[in-house]
């Protein structure tokens, strides 16, 4: 799913955090180009 | 969302194809994933979006609600994003809602311009 992918991660406060999908990713072999946790207010 | 994720996400689709990235949202629900969604592949509409291309009837202004704190108090913005339609100087219209698309944007200008023009004429 990940071969030869940039994964953009957007996690969201009330969510999921940004580094928690971010290491699924990597655990699944993807390549977190950029990764953060957003905040509507 | 943020405008520094957002000046990223232009860079990497830049840099390596949009079709070389896959894009994963933390989103707590269905509608905040679908604005989420439609901002990256459209752009934000208070900052490169449909608003700012789409309008010309009115003239648009983004503040950075912590680089304009003494105005978002004085103008009673407690939440963000907020939308202020504003003429001669007062407010005539305000939205804030943590989730919005474009279209519901542009709905409310044209509701609340329609509004204001009546009062005016």
């Amino acid at each position: 799913m990940f071969e030869s992918k940039q994964v953009i991660v957007l996690g969201e406060r009330d969510g999921i955090a940004g580094p928690a999908i971010a290491a699924c990713v990597k655990s699944a072999g993807g390549n977190v180009a950029f990764a953060s946790t957003e905040c509507f207010v | 969302m943020d405008l520094n994720s957002q000046e990223v996400i232009k860079r990497l689709a830049d840099e390596h194809g949009s079709d070389q990235l896959v894009v994963i949202l933390g989103a707590p629900d269905a509608e905040s994933a679908e604005i989420a969604a439609e901002t990256v592949v459209l752009g934000d509409p208070t900052y490169a979006g449909a608003l700012a291309e789409a309008r010309d009837d009115i003239s648009v202004v983004m503040l950075e609600a912590p680089k304009a704190r003494r105005v978002c108090i004085r103008l009673k913005v407690h939440g963000l994003p907020t939308f202020l339609l504003m003429h001669d100087g007062e407010e005539v219209a305000r939205l804030s809602a943590s989730t919005i698309s474009p279209a519901q944007l542009n709905d409310w200008l044209d509701t609340s311009l329609d509004e204001m023009r009546e009062e005016v004429s």
